[in-house]
């Protein structure tokens, strides 16, 4: 069942007023349930294989509690490995036997690797990372291995992020499930609040901006340089808005609950570095990789080479989750080449900076900054949505036309040789970008999440009404799925 | 709690009066029974879902009448008059079992209906085109979904399809003005959200015959005003785009073999449209390798009936004149 969905409306409500009305011991049944169906919405089935690995993990973790030498390690093994080999086959099997039949020149009935005809669990990466999460933090002793194996089973299902995040640690989650929750008034508006600024991002924002950039992603050779330049700034924003937009409705429908998930996304776009992007994109996947791939390869305990190769080596897997394509894989391989780029050239580029004196001036220094750092993150974006390597090399190769591009148009005044979308869309676009933008820094410059409580009463109402009737006047609605759902 | 709760009715109070507005006003007509969808000299503002009208008033009167001759087809079968099917089949309990925007999927559920509770199918009048065939699941939207008897769909998710479509800014806001003010205005029909529909309907054998229309050709008002209406055809014959795959070739053995074990006697008959495309011809060597040669007819194309503009009343729909020379020549004198 989609967040943005009529049946959604229906559900939510009626999910959230039997949790309040039902005693406490009666409430992880009743949202174990509601969870069930939630994710039966999508393909019923499938929910064989959660059960399966929700059964190995939850009695993997008892054992490598009670366990000791060896065996903890070979329990936790087992469980890594039932949860990666589910990812291995539905989601990586057809990838690797389509490539290695090409490399072998074989086909498929013809002596290649037979491909299976089957879809991708929904939510698949993002429940088995967050099952691979308990039984580590287990291992690792800073995780009690959870007896009731069916809070055990919420903690995996929970349905507000089930499908695609935030992936969750069992030391926030866990506990939260064996708590008493009483309905709290300011929980309740803030999480509503929450989802419908989600409701919007993705409806309003997301999908209209998805609208305007599909044509020239999926035909990138009738578009000059500058449109396709267009169109990978939208898909920046698109992408964000999609993605933190689920998060915000699944942080959101979570408090009204009286539970707290995790921040997933803190205005990625305002990063002054790679690095910094990563603390604010995403959150709960690059920590997930940093505290369990990156430091278990050793971390940046290690030689300067082996740091490289370590951050790397977690950005070329971090594509590699998002899924079983070369794109995503180059994305990784991109956002891994920066990261390891800028530790090479840290000290060049501060000694630059110092000797212009722009680091003096301080607005100037992170403008700049901000500036590249969003370039270098959009240009890795147009592997990520790109359909194909080729597309992504030519658009990227189209860029680089833009200096010229944009002298023509000075010389002749012109601009349809550039191909660009209708100046109704750009206008639209462009002002939704910026307005959303908006919104954020005036949230933040108003403290609005602490104090939008002791605000006034019309100012309450006001905003209480606009974000439905922005999304009834202004939303896309022919447009379903988010982003992330693929992964 | 009691607090948020209080608050929240008053927050959704203007939802909860559009509710209320949709529950009382039932403006699609398919939350309550109504004796017929149409009065017999009806004026609407929109359409109702025509094959909601057509299936929910065949399972009212087939309770006191006894049909068991059928035409099938979407909207182009409208002017197929049942007087004169009647004749052809010599039966006086005549059914217009069609809707607009029909679907292949839509003729094979109806036949299936009719299969399943066990009602009399002596004949069927089966008018396709290419548009009809290609079609092989249930449409979405208030005015082209199925109704949930044909399809199993369940009912409450039926119900929402229509909930949802009501609160369509354009319409909902048309549709809450014109119930205030009375008045049908320029904006709603410029916008394509209403118009005014006229037509007369006879509610026993589901019939709109289109008789203000008729009258203005009669009286030499209507084509002089719709001259841009009928674009000029090119000469050169051009054949239509092949449609049947597997799933439509599925649903006409299914329609065949229901046919067949409840003993109809049918026609097929590809309609004559204004664009004058020739039916593919692949396609219709299927339906008659299914059918049967004898029982396919193919007025599509470039012919004395489409040649004549006056044989429509815009683009898309052909004149009851066209449908009675039509079965005049399938059924003629046999059987």
């Amino acid at each position: 069942m989609l967040f943005n969905s009529f049946e959604f409306l229906l559900f939510f409500p009626l999910v959230t007023v039997l949790f309040f009305l039902l005693p406490h011991k009666f409430r992880w049944f009743h949202l174990l349930i509601a969870s069930c169906l939630f994710y039966m919405a999508f393909v019923p089935i499938y929910i064989v294989i959660l059960i399966a690995t929700i059964i190995i993990d939850y009695i993997a973790g008892i054992i490598i509690e009670n366990a000791h030498g060896p065996r903890r390690k070979l329990f936790l093994l087992l469980s890594i490995v039932a949860n990666v080999g589910v990812l291995a086959v539905f989601k990586y099997y057809n990838f690797f036997a389509t490539n290695i039949n090409d490399l072998l020149g074989a086909g498929h009935g013809s002596g290649g690797l037979p491909l299976l005809s089957i879809i991708l669990p929904i939510g698949l990466s993002f429940h088995t990372f967050q099952a691979m999460s308990y039984t580590i933090e287990v291992y690792r002793g800073h995780q009690k291995a959870e007896r009731h194996f069916g809070i055990y089973s919420l903690y995996v299902m929970f349905y507000p992020q089930l499908v695609a995040g935030p992936i969750e640690r069992p030391q926030n989650l866990l506990h939260q499930f064996h708590e008493e929750h009483h309905f709290d008034y300011d929980n309740a508006v803030s999480g509503l609040l929450q989802m419908m600024w989600g409701m919007v991002k993705k409806v309003v924002v997301a999908d209209r901006l998805a609208a305007a950039c599909d044509p020239l992603f999926n035909n990138p050779h009738h578009y000059s340089g500058t449109a396709l330049a267009i169109a990978a700034i939208f898909f920046a924003f698109q992408i964000f808005c999609d993605f933190s937009g689920y998060s915000d409705i699944a942080i959101g429908a979570a408090r009204v609950m009286g539970f707290h998930l995790m921040t997933n996304f803190n205005k990625p776009y305002h990063s002054r570095s790679i690095s910094e992007f990563w603390k604010r994109w995403h959150i709960s996947l690059s920590t997930w990789f940093k505290d369990y791939l990156y430091i278990s390869l050793g971390g940046n305990r290690v030689s300067l080479p082996r740091v490289y190769f370590n951050l790397y080596f977690v950005f070329l897997v971090s594509g590699f989750w998002h899924g079983a394509n070369w794109t995503f894989i180059v994305w990784g391989a991109l956002h891994g080449f920066y990261l390891v780029f800028a530790l090479l050239t840290k000290n060049a580029r501060e000694k630059a900076m110092k000797v212009s004196g722009i680091n003096k001036v301080q607005w100037l220094h992170n403008l700049i900054n901000v500036a590249s750092t969003f370039v270098l993150v959009t240009v890795a974006w147009v592997f990520f949505r790109a359909n194909n390597i080729g597309d992504a090399l030519y658009i990227t190769k189209k860029f680089m036309q833009i200096p010229g591009e944009m002298m023509h148009v000075l010389a002749t005044h012109k601009l349809a040789f550039l191909n660009l979308p209708a100046m109704y869309i750009l206008r639209n676009c462009f002002a939704l970008i910026l307005l959303m933008e908006l919104a954020i820094i005036i949230a933040e410059k108003m403290e609005l999440r602490h104090t939008f409580a002791k605000r006034p009463f019309y100012f309450r109402w006001a905003l209480y009404y606009a974000g439905p009737l922005i999304i009834y006047f202004f939303g896309v609605f022919d447009r379903h799925e988010f982003i992330y759902f693929q992964f | 709690m009691r607090r948020f709760l209080i608050k929240l009715l008053i927050y959704l109070s203007p939802l909860l009066f559009v509710t209320g507005f949709y529950l009382c006003k039932d403006p699609f007509k398919v939350l309550y029974h109504y004796d017929a969808y149409y009065a017999p000299a009806d004026t609407s503002y929109f359409e109702l879902d025509d094959d909601y009208v057509s299936t929910q008033t065949l399972i009212q009167n087939s309770r006191t009448i006894p049909y068991d001759s059928y035409i099938f087809g979407s909207s182009r079968s409208d002017n197929y008059l049942v007087a004169e099917f009647g004749r052809h089949v010599r039966s006086s309990n005549c059914y217009h079992f069609n809707a607009a925007y029909e679907s292949l999927y839509g003729v094979e559920r109806k036949m299936q209906y009719l299969k399943d509770n066990g009602m009399q199918f002596k004949n069927a009048l089966i008018i396709f085109d290419n548009e009809l065939l290609a079609k092989v699941t249930n449409d979405k939207g208030h005015i082209r979904i199925k109704h949930p008897a044909l399809t199993g769909q369940n009912r409450l998710q039926f119900q929402l399809e229509f909930f949802k479509d009501f609160f369509d800014k354009d319409f909902l806001f048309a549709y809450m003005d014109m119930s205030f003010s009375g008045k049908l205005k320029p904006y709603m029909i410029e916008k394509d959200i209403m118009s005014l529909i006229c037509f007369q309907y006879d509610p026993r054998a589901n019939e709109i015959y289109q008789a203000k229309i008729e009258n203005e050709i009669a009286a030499n008002n209507y084509y002089s005003t719709r001259e841009h209406i009928f674009y000029k055809r090119d000469s050169v014959l051009k054949y239509t785009t092949p449609v049947l795959g597997a799933e439509q070739k599925k649903l006409l053995r299914n329609m065949k073999t229901i046919m067949n074990e409840l003993h109809t006697s049918y026609r097929i008959v590809i309609s004559p449209l204004y664009n004058q495309l020739q039916f593919n011809q692949a396609d219709l060597i299927t339906l008659q390798q299914i059918f049967g040669k004898e029982y396919v007819f193919d007025f599509s194309g470039i012919n004395s009936l489409t040649d004549d503009r006056h044989n429509y009343y815009e683009t898309s729909h052909y004149r009851p004149k066209v449908c009675t020379e039509i079965m005049n020549a399938v059924y003629g004198n046999k059987d």
